[in-house]
């Protein structure tokens, strides 16, 4: 299956409606053009006061925001904040050249869900953006087990079985495959998985989250017919239902 | 306006504050002595007067001694003709009887006041000073000998006009001399304003003139100099890193370029432009990681850290290396070893810091072969330091480069592993140790590389510990690699200090974590 193939099956589900708020020309036109050939439903503007009257002509309109923080009208930090007031699930995703280690944690305390700095690999920016719309979805309901395929997860037994056969998994594993089950069929980048890993902007020797992704392989997949993790070629990694 | 600049300026200026205030210095004390001269001279021309009238009072009393009857008219012409003798001084001699009535007088130029005899027997009115006695041998008549104090007046006013001239000359010499003491005075300090207003940023090669008399502008000279040198030398490192920073963004734009150029230059299969896309892809990560690390450099170069003084407890630090590490270290064929840990905290920023141990973790594997040995020691020093070693088995770092290893942009000339796999977005960048070295220089430690005891690369960290994070003592139970994998257990959420304490207690009496390949159950 070819990545192209892949992405267009991951948004096939329901069109998601995402605000994209970038004053940049060419960025935005390149962005809001690679979201829709992603198969997002994606509406471009380019000053704060839109993106505040757009939200909140209609909040049922958009399921994510994709917000650059140096916006020729309001801030993107004011856009934030009047967001938050008006809808607080609203997920927002952050998208700026301001990169600091303060920047980042002033955007996540200020309220964003997830914050990535420019300049970005694409297929970043769709992978985080569909964790965001997942996990907006799950955070809907409370879930105590994971099912994925043959996969079963219990976040309080911390149990984790394929097809009835039990799993043993190191700390760092289990989180990692909750991780890929909380995304099942969608690619995490490894990148995304090392934040949440290791809370760890880190991309030195990369292969370390292969590393990690190889032993959990060998303890899921090893001795059944069909094999779960993938690696999606140029994004990272996912887990499939089949 | 220009000239009303001027004037203000003429009246802050040093030279002239100093001169005016010398001026009036000198003016005060020449008064002062003056008046008191002047006084002085008062008094003792006061007191030779009354010397002289004291003794004519006594010569007169002599003159009528033995007299039983006083003859007026005798006593008047003799007393009449002492008067004309000091006739100059205006002297004159007075007799009255005990009820008050004037008998004679030898002027009758006097006052009214002086018509009659007076409570005192000695004193001064309207220009007058006299001395007046009853006699004892004529107990009914009072005599009275006085002379007028216009001589005196006039001494004094002769003084007056001498204070005078001496406070207009001084008022004269004491600006001039005051204007030279203090040009003289302040002459270094018109040659370093001289000096500076000429200093440009691009051209700081003067230096003030230090004149060798040790006194406070020469201190302020070897000061000023060594700042200059300072700011040099910041400005040149920086002006060498702007150069170097350009060079370096210069091959990756070239090849994006190239890659573009070939891409247009030809009608090509849709698999070459993707080829060459992905080139361009390629390159493009490569200038992204020189782009964020060139942010990282100076935002740690700035002292803007230090404005976080967070509470970093650094064991937990290294575990959470660990277990993102040690699988890794597996995969390799490397053992990673960490001794017992002990509990540290320094004050800083947690990412800046972690960006430290990461980078030389993964400078360490770079360049150890599969079968070597990374290993982490953290140790408290009695001085109130920590220190973190991160040592490797690998090449080692020649002797003559190691001066050099964190220097911007350097890059050494020691391979790296043969098997180890240069990602296309994580090709060095040269600044890795540097920013290392600018992240502990921002909070207040050092950092340091040598050669390592077998082989290899010893980078030593130190830095100043926190002073409520003192560990007693370090703990020194055996452990088995499973401690390493359950405090790795924490690491996500560990920002909190309950994560932090969770982590804590897994390691706590755990030492010696080894992880090899096939030694952890993972």
């Amino acid at each position: 299956m070819s990545s192209a193939e892949t992405r267009a099956k991951e948004t096939e589900p329901a069109v998601a409606k995402v605000l994209l708020v970038e004053d940049d020309p060419l960025l935005g036109k390149s962005v809001h053009r690679g979201l829709t050939e992603h198969g997002f439903d994606c509406c471009w503007v380019r000053s704060g006061g839109e993106a505040v009257r757009s939200v909140l002509e209609d909040t049922e309109l958009f399921d994510a925001v994709v917000l650059d923080l140096m916006l020729p009208d309001l801030t993107g930090w004011e856009v934030l904040e009047e967001l938050r007031n008006q809808n607080r699930g609203l997920p927002v995703l952050i998208l700026t050249a301001l990169g600091s280690v303060d920047d980042r944690v002033r955007g996540l305390n200020a309220g964003a869900d997830d914050y990535l700095v420019k300049p970005f690999a694409f297929p970043e920016l769709v992978a985080r953006l569909l964790a965001l719309l997942r996990r907006a979805e799950l955070q809907a309901k409370d879930v105590l087990t994971l099912d994925v395929g043959p996969l079963k997860l219990n976040l309080v037994t911390r149990v984790v079985e394929r097809e009835g056969r039990r799993i043993e998994l190191t700390e760092t594993e289990f989180k990692l495959l909750e991780y890929l089950m909380r995304n099942a069929n969608h690619a995490v980048t490894r990148r995304m998985l090392c934040e949440y890993l290791w809370d760890a902007d880190w991309e030195g020797v990369t292969n370390i989250i292969e590393v990690h992704i190889n032993r959990l392989r060998s303890k899921v997949d090893r001795g059944f017919r069909q094999p779960l993790i993938e690696t999606v070629r140029g994004v990272g990694y996912a887990l499939r239902s089949r | 306006m220009p000239s009303a600049r001027a004037d203000r300026h003429w009246i802050v200026s040093l030279r002239t504050r100093l001169m005016l205030w010398n001026a009036l210095a000198v003016l005060a004390t020449a008064v002062a002595t003056m008046l008191g001269l002047r006084a002085g001279v008062r008094i003792a021309l006061v007191r030779e007067l009354d010397q002289v009238l004291r003794e004519d009072l006594r010569e007169v009393e002599l003159a009528l001694h033995g007299r039983g009857n006083l003859d007026h008219s005798r006593v008047a012409e003799q007393l009449q003709r002492k008067a004309e003798g000091h006739a100059d001084h205006q002297w004159f001699a007075q007799m009255f009887s005990t009820d008050g009535e004037l008998l004679l007088t030898t002027s009758d130029q006097l006052p009214q006041e002086l018509a009659r005899p007076l409570p005192q027997e000695r004193g001064e009115l309207s220009g007058w000073r006299y001395f007046q006695r009853r006699l004892d041998t004529h107990p009914a008549v009072v005599l009275r000998v006085g002379m007028s104090t216009a001589s005196i007046q006039r001494d004094l006013q002769r003084i007056d006009r001498l204070v005078a001239l001496g406070v207009g000359l001084v008022l004269l010499i004491a600006p001039i001399g005051g204007f030279w003491l203090a040009g003289r005075a302040i002459r270094p300090l018109d040659a370093m304003i001289n000096t500076v207003t000429h200093l440009r940023p691009a051209n700081l090669e003067d230096r003030l003139k230090v004149r060798g008399t040790g006194d406070e502008l020469d201190r302020l000279s070897v000061a000023f100099n060594s700042l200059l040198d300072r700011i040099g030398t910041y400005l040149q490192e920086h002006r060498e890193l702007l150069a170097n920073a350009a060079h370096e963004l210069r091959t990756p734009l070239a090849a994006i370029r190239s890659s573009i150029e070939v891409a247009l230059a030809n009608q090509r299969s849709p698999q070459e432009y993707c080829e060459l896309l992905q080139e361009v892809i390629g390159e493009s990560a490569h200038l992204e990681a020189l782009v964020h690390q060139l942010l990282l450099l100076s935002e740690s170069d700035a002292e803007r850290m230090r404005i976080h003084k967070d509470p970093v407890r650094l064991d937990a630090m290294i575990e959470r290396a660990i277990d993102m590490f040690g699988s890794y270290a597996e995969a390799e064929g490397i053992e990673l070893r960490c001794a017992a840990l002990p509990q540290v905290t320094v004050r800083g920023n947690a990412q800046h810091l972690k960006q430290v141990l990461y980078n030389l973790l993964d400078n360490a594997f770079k360049y150890t072969p599969s079968g070597g040995v990374v290993s982490i020691e953290l140790k408290l020093e009695n001085s109130g330091w920590v220190q973190l070693n991160v040592m490797d088995t690998g090449v080692g770092i020649a002797p003559e480069e190691l001066p050099f290893v964190f220097d911007r942009f350097y890059r050494g000339s020691r391979p790296p592993r043969s098997s180890y796999t240069v990602h296309r977005h994580n090709r060095s960048t040269g600044l890795g140790l540097s920013i290392c070295r600018a992240i502990v220089r921002a909070h207040g430690g050092t950092i340091t590389a040598a050669a390592g005891g077998r082989g290899g690369t010893v980078f030593c960290v130190r830095l100043p510990l926190d002073a409520g994070g003192l560990a007693p003592e370090a703990p020194a139970q055996q452990t088995s690699s499973n401690a390493a994998q359950r405090s790795g257990s924490a690491p996500h959420q560990s920002e909190t200090p309950a994560a932090r304490q969770a982590s804590t207690e897994a390691t706590r009496g755990g030492t010696a974590m080894e992880l090899r390949s096939g030694a952890a159950p993972c």
